[in-house]
């Protein structure tokens, strides 16, 4: 049974395919930029800007007969062309396995050529276009000249007025036959290249078409059917066809008519003697009543009489003469050629033409084309092109959270995904990406890539404590592309303390259920020139987890900042400041990569598997940047910011059986069969028998080091209602990850498992290193209540993998431009309206497969936001086309070794949803408050292929398989009852079922992370100005919550957990 | 009048509007594929069940339901040798015919662990190389085998033919957990006389379930029972747990692939010494080192590899890769089984004793069998995968 949104999304797209599928020409992108290119010829020719829209689309050419008919035939294709393109596709695939087949047989496999595969690409690529479009050639022509298929071709041609609507204006006998050519041309080429290059020639490609074809498709090609007359001038139209070549070719005259066959490339007509260059439009476009074969405004006649003259030309054409039509057509070509100049019979140059002058009648036009963007209002937010959600120090402190997943949980568009139940290392998504290490969205800390490789090894194995952080800001939308490299689904910026400007300080000492203990303490002192800052952080707790001989389950953790601060006269024209900032941060946890079956979790959730006793993860990491900061007068700010990071870590953790089963698949297998055996094992159950049973121990030694220089420029100008903010960024960024991942072999003995005599392996020694140059450009273009914000970032990257014990893998060099444009307007004093849309990416890790390509997406908001005194509603919608969504492999998230940090393409797909708050405050009597929330966030996606992908997460996919951990719905509500002594706050999360890999349909135990709720309860109280008690209970009903199958098998949330604490010193977190 | 047929104009592109929306609600979402391929990945799966996996069932029927006969007789008469010898006879023909079908662990008879519908039978038939001789002696001396909930609570290695083979042809006098064990004093007060007697009494019980659990799979499988292979020729309906015939097919090929995982890696690798072997052979590591026959499985092996590429009777793999036109590659498939099985029939005597004394044909079996999967692997399966460029649409198309 289909559901309701997967029923309307798949309605919508069949109707919408047109427009939303770039590989048509009417794709509402080549639209957009068909029109901009219109506006951009109409406005050269002084067409004055009021009168523009309406030059562009004119009503007359939309309201036509002609176009109406045009749209009957689009619609009537829609519902034959299911039956026509299925197997011309599935032909055009038989045929291409025929030919590598045949070559095969013939040939042997290829020899190897020693092309790179990124010449066989471009080959690939240049072969394919050139065969498309010779080939259109030969049939458009043959359409023309041989009189059956001429009776068909006439309902083109039959088009009174050319809009990008005639595009489709094509009989679906035509259109099967072009079909066919398709097929005939494609399968060939597609087997021929598959068996040259095995699989590896990859055509480039835009959003997944043929990047030629649809760059000249979408700059060119809905000019070919319009009213807008673009030439290229005589000498580039022997080569390339122009728009109004094609127009001509539309001409009433026959002359017009029989020249200009061709799409894109010219020297196929001026070869085969039919090239004509566009010097004059023609008097008329259609055809005249005695040429024509059907009513041009009667669908049905459209449909049936041209058949029935094609049939009765062929029957009059069945001599030996007219069949050998392809040959004397081959020949003329071959003639032709000795006669480029040669020009077919003028129409009228003077004459203008009927129904398509820039002068259209007039209309009027709308200025309904207006997106928009977020204009953040809390928290010292920039004005930003997108949306942006802040969480502000206040907040923070109320709640007391020690884990970032619970802190974001209420935020909308942001999944997050446990796995020991502290947050130690977040699963953070946004918008559908992948929220694996949160490896797919871009981390900073107070502006600076924290990851411990951004680039070459983006999983977050390090997080920031939440104790020292005074904010967050989540920014997705185009906002997302003032930050990367990842893009796509948006950033997170944490906040730290900033430097005092007075002496001030605060301890807090906390304790709580499961030994937990925290102190944190932070001082400062300060001047206006000057501060300084000390902060150290300490968390402990022996953990929730228990294990057979109640080994140690929980971890420490501590983390210290010191900042300082100078700054020159504040009073001058020029200000400079300089900040330097140090961080150490040291854990141990004992965390395991190891869950349990679901029969288990069932019966304990909370238990531990013996085999997993004594894995531990130790880091040690340092951190140092240095901000240079000058402020010219309010109008310029430069901030530029030196940083390195350094980070050791070893995890030491069950890692897999020496030969028995994968242990993710193992542990959401039932207890019978081998899967017993192995679980039985891995409890303590069972003693180890035979090699297979034998438990190795990884240790994955990591070093990762990270470091750069940044700069950003802001220039703020206003004048009368106009204001501008241009902001240049430039960062350049080196990081690398040295990895020496060994192998200890392990029996399980009387439930312990024992280091047997067998040698350590070293299973990976490689060295990962990428560098990248990246610029962006934001401006922030204010006029009166519109703000219209575009922005293009650049990313160059170089990256490049050596193993130790092999040659190093060829660098890759990815350069990417990654424009967009937000808008935002303020209909009315409570009411904004916006928008957004732009490319976002993630880049190819290196040492991934040559044909790995880098996650791309355009990604599309819009939304409204409603601020009234007591209450603000704010809704977005979002959509993320991806031409290309990459897996990325981590361990933790069921790669092997060997696959590791590489990505795997998951080709095209489609994230889509609806963000929404809700919040309303409630003043009430004796100096309350009462705050109320909701978000709820809603996400559909799609993959739009069907593959098997050796990424664990997403497996066998077919079409129309959601993504992993991505829930469909997701909403928080919270109560903060508030006064100036005490805050009272109850916050209930939900999340939806999730997948454990892609999938559609009915979910299956195996496959379903269940639907969560959690609710945690916060309270504090001030006893003084400088002593407050609080008090937090978190999964306060004890719900026994599945988080993820992720490493291996099931992961509790932690239950019921209760902290008290005590604070003495100056308000604040 | 011209109002009049502007309006009839529209209507009739409100009217083709929405039939396109309701075309695609109405039909079921598809892959496209392309049809003949599917249509030769259907006729290779209606005969899976009926041409080959069916008829391997029925005679490990028959061969497991004279084992459990056997058994019963020798349980009755646990010191007579000529009953326990003809259990032992019986246990031969058992795993003869039960060795064609390792390489059929598809539907019900695959592991719930990596299967679509597996339900773990095989593992209950025989579970090798995941075995526990001393579980099974454990198992003899304390007689749970008895208790009516055994099978709920035993693992696969104290059950199932491998089981079989320790009881069936173990030394009375020696137990498997060593002598440092506590199963050391209980096994030497119960002497050779009451082990034989135990293990008689387990063998039976153990017997009866491996024929029960043969019928089951064979009830799975059969046209006239569960059906399982129409679910794999029919993806998408009711209760098929597969999305396309694809994704079937690439179970039937996936379960093919024992040939490599368990037949040259555990079966020979592991005696040979090439791999997990701390000496320069091991020969103990054969797959039944009390029973002996270990070369004869690896032709079985064989035998089910190629029943299921030619689809036995009806049509198979083979057929599949025929309709890609690749004919050379279905020659070059059965050339490499028949190499294989002339390589098995080099070897002379018992694979424990050749992996010692007959190394070079050993190897040569090792390859021979590998050089099979190769060819599968590397030929065959990337050819499906070739996938198509996707033209920007131009005029007409």
């Amino acid at each position: 049974m289909t559901d309701l949104p997967t029923a309307l999304l798949r309605a919508g797209t069949a109707l919408l395919a047109p427009l939303t599928d770039p590989a048509s020409r009417t794709f509402v992108l080549s639209l957009g930029l068909g029109a901009v290119v219109a506006a951009s010829v109409l406005r050269a020719r002084g067409v004055a800007w009021r009168d523009l829209g309406r030059a562009v689309v004119p009503a007359a050419l939309w309201t036509h007969r002609s176009t109406r008919l045009d749209l009957q035939l689009l619609l009537a294709r829609r519902l034959i062309g299911v039956l026509g393109a299925v197997p011309a596709v599935g032909g055009t695939f038989g045929l291409a396995v025929a030919v590598a087949a045949a070559l095969d047989a013939r040939l042997g496999p290829s020899p190897d050529l020693g092309v790179p595969v990124w010449l066989a690409g471009v080959i690939y690529t240049v072969v394919l276009f050139v065969a498309w479009d010779a080939s259109r050639y030969a049939l458009h022509r043959c359409m023309h000249t041989v009189p059956a298929l001429w009776a068909l071709h006439q309902v083109h041609h039959s088009a009174e007025v050319l809009t990008p609507l005639t595009f489709h204006r094509v009989h679906p006998l035509e259109s099967a036959l072009y079909q066919l050519r398709g097929a005939l041309v494609t399968g060939p080429l597609a087997g021929l290249f598959w068996w040259a290059f095995r699989g590896e020639a990859v055509e480039a490609t835009l959003l997944g078409v043929h990047a030629g074809g649809f760059v000249l498709n979408a700059v060119f090609g809905n000019l070919r059917h319009s009213h807008v007359w673009l030439t290229f001038g005589p000498r580039w139209e022997r080569w390339w066809i122009s728009p109004a070549q094609h127009q001509l070719h539309h001409g009433v005259d026959r002359a017009d008519q029989e020249v200009n066959y061709g799409t894109w490339l010219a020297v196929w007509d001026r070869w085969g003697g039919t090239l004509r260059v566009a010097d004059a439009p023609p008097r008329a476009v259609g055809l005249a009543d005695a040429d024509r074969n059907h009513r041009p405004d009667d669908l049905g006649s459209v449909l049936v009489a041209p058949v029935r003259a094609a049939v009765a030309a062929a029957w009059q054409g069945l001599r030996p003469r007219r069949l050998a039509m392809a040959s004397v057509l081959l020949a003329s070509m071959a003639r032709a050629e000795d006669a480029p100049g040669e020009a077919p019979a003028q129409s009228d140059p003077q004459a203008a033409p009927v129904d398509t002058s820039a002068e259209a009648p007039a209309v009027d036009v709308t200025d309904d084309d207006a997106l928009e963007v977020v204009v953040e209002r809390r928290g010292g937010v920039p004005r930003v092109a997108g949306s942006a959600h802040v969480i502000d120090e206040a907040e923070l402190e109320r709640q007391e959270y020690d884990d970032v997943h619970q802190v974001l949980a209420r935020v909308p568009g942001v999944y997050v995904r446990g796995e020991d139940g502290f947050g130690l290392r977040p699963n953070i998504g946004m918008r559908g990406a992948n929220s694996d290490r949160s490896a797919k969205i871009t981390l900073m800390e107070d502006g600076v890539l924290f990851a411990p490789a951004p680039y070459a090894a983006p999983a977050a194995y390090f997080f920031p404590m939440m104790q020292r952080l005074v904010g967050l800001e989540v920014f997705k939308g185009p906002a997302a592309t003032r930050f990367g490299p990842q893009t796509i689904g948006g950033a997170l910026n944490l906040l730290t303390r900033p430097v005092p400007d007075h002496l001030t300080g605060q301890l807090d000492i906390a304790g709580g259920m499961y030994g937990t203990m925290k102190a944190h303490a932070w001082g400062g002192v300060g001047g206006p020139r000057w501060g300084a800052l000390v902060e150290g952080v300490h968390l402990s707790t022996q953990g929730f987890k228990h294990l057979p001989d109640d080994e140690p389950t929980g971890f420490g953790h501590q983390e210290a900042m010191v900042k300082l601060r100078f700054t020159t006269d504040p009073e001058l024209h020029v200000v400079h400041a300089v900040e330097l900032k140090g961080t150490y941060t040291h854990e141990q946890s004992h965390e395991t990569y190891l869950g349990v079956s679901l029969e288990d979790f069932a019966a304990d959730p909370y238990g531990r598997y013996a085999a997993s006793a004594g894995d531990v993860m130790r880091f040690h990491r340092t951190g140092a940047q240095a901000t240079w900061r000058v402020d010219i007068g309010r109008a310029v700010d430069v901030r530029t910011t030196l940083y390195h990071h350094w980070l050791a870590r070893a995890w030491t953790k069950v890692n897999r059986f020496d030969g028995g089963p994968d242990l993710h698949d193992l542990l959401l297998a039932p207890s019978d069969g081998l899967a017993g055996v192995y679980q039985a094992v891995l409890r303590g159950d069972e003693d180890s028998a035979g090699p297979d049973e034998t438990l190795l121990i990884g240790t994955n030694d990591r070093t990762f080091h990270s470091g750069g220089l940044q700069s950003v420029v802001r220039w703020r100008a206003s004048r009368g209602i106009v204001s501008s903010q241009l902001e240049v960024g430039v960062r350049l960024h080196a990081d690398d990850v040295v990895r020496v991942h060994t192998e200890d072999p392990y029996v399980m003995r009387d439930g312990h498992r024992e280091r047997t005599d067998g040698p350590t392996s070293t299973i990976l020694d490689a060295h990962s290193v990428a560098q990248a140059l990246a610029v962006h450009v934001h401006e922030d273009l204010g006029v009166g209540p519109v703000r219209v914000l575009p922005g293009v970032r650049v990313e160059a990257i170089r990256s490049f993998l050596q193993p130790a014990s092999a040659d190093p893998v060829a660098p890759s060099t990815q350069v990417i431009a990654l424009p967009g444009l937000g808008v935002f307007g303020q209909a009315t004093w409570w009411l904004d309206v916006f928008g957004g849309v732009y490319r976002g990416f993630s880049p190819v890790a290196p040492g991934s497969a040559a044909d790995t390509r880098p996650e791309t997406a355009w990604n599309y908001e819009v939304g409204a936001r409603a601020t009234l005194r007591h209450t603000r509603l704010e809704a977005v919608g979002f959509l993320s086309d991806y031409a290309n969504i990459t897996g990325q492999c981590t361990l933790s998230g069921g790669c092997s070794e060997a696959q590791l940090d590489t990505q795997f393409n998951g080709g095209k797909a489609l994230v889509f949803g609806v963000e929404a708050v809700a919040h309303q405050d409630v003043p009430l009597p004796r100096a309350l408050d009462l705050g109320m929330e909701l978000t709820y966030t809603y996400t559909g996606s799609r993959f739009a292929t069907s593959f098997v992908s050796a990424f664990p997460q997403y497996g066998s996919v077919q079409a129309g398989d959601a993504l992993p951990y991505v829930p469909v719905h997701q909403g928080a509500a919270r109560l903060v009852l508030s006064h100036d002594r005490f805050h009272i706050t109850l916050a209930g999360n939900y999340r939806g079922a999730m997948r454990d890999v892609a999938g559609q349909g009915e979910l299956v135990d195996t496959e379903r992370v269940p639907a969560a709720f959690t609710l945690d309860v916060a309270a504090d109280v001030a006893l003084s100005k400088v002593v407050s008690l609080y008090a937090t209970v978190n999964n306060a009903t004890n719900a026994v919550n599945l988080v993820s199958f992720r490493p291996f098998g099931a992961r509790p949330q932690a239950p019921i957990t209760a902290l008290f604490g005590l604070k003495v010193g100056a308000p604040g977190r | 009048m011209q109002d009049t047929r502007a309006r009839r104009s529209w209507l009739v592109v409100a009217a083709l509007g929405a039939a396109a929306i309701v075309q695609p609600l109405a039909c079921t979402p598809g892959v496209t594929v392309d049809p003949e391929l599917d249509a030769a990945f259907g006729a290779a799966l209606a005969d899976l069940a009926p041409h080959v996996i069916v008829p391997a069932l029925d005679a490990a029927q028959t061969a497991t339901a004279t084992l459990a006969t056997a058994c019963t007789a020798w349980a009755e008469a646990p010191g007579d040798a000529t009953a326990r010898a003809a259990a032992q006879t019986a246990w031969r023909s058992a795993m003869a015919a039960w060795q064609p079908i390792e390489v059929m662990q598809v539907g019900p008879l695959g592991s719930a662990l990596d299967a679509v519908g597996g339900e773990g039978l095989r593992d209950r038939v025989y579970s090798w190389p995941t075995t526990n001789p001393c579980r099974v002696d454990e198992t003899t001396v304390d007689g749970s085998y008895s208790d009516a909930d055994f099978f709920d609570t035993a693992l696969v290695h104290v059950t199932g033919l491998d089981a079989l083979e320790v009881l069936l042809f173990g030394d009375d006098t020696v137990q498997a957990c060593g002598s440092e064990d506590a199963l050391a004093a209980s096994w030497s007060a119960l002497g050779a006389e009451g082990v034989a007697a135990a293990r008689a009494a387990y063998a039976t019980v153990l017997a009866d379930d491996v024929a029960a659990r043969v019928t089951l799979a064979r009830t799975r499988w059969s046209p006239d029972g569960d059906d399982f292979g129409a679910l794999m020729v029919s993806p998408g309906v009711d209760g098929s747990p597969f999305g396309s015939r694809h994704e079937a097919i690439d179970d039937v090929f996936d379960a093919l692939f024992y040939l490599e995982s368990t037949t040259v890696d555990d079966k020979l690798a592991r005696p040979l010494g090439v791999a997990d072997c701390d000496t320069a052979t091991c020969p103990e590591a054969v797959e039944s080192p009390l029973a002996g026959g270990s070369l004869d499985w690896i032709r079985a092996n064989l035998d089910g590899v190629e029943a299921v590429f030619t689809g036995g009777d009806g049509d198979g793999l083979d057929d599949v890769v025929r309709s890609l036109g690749q004919e050379a590659m279905v020659t070059d498939v059965m050339d490499a089984i028949a190499a294989a099985r002339a390589a098995a029939d080099a070897i002379d005597g018992d694979l424990a004793a050749a992996v010692d004394d007959d190394a070079a044909d050993v190897t040569a079996l090792y390859d021979a069998v590998h050089h099979v999967t190769d060819v599968l692997g590397d030929d065959l399966v990337p050819l499906l995968s070739l996938t198509l460029p996707s033209e920007a649409g131009g005029d007409n198309d």
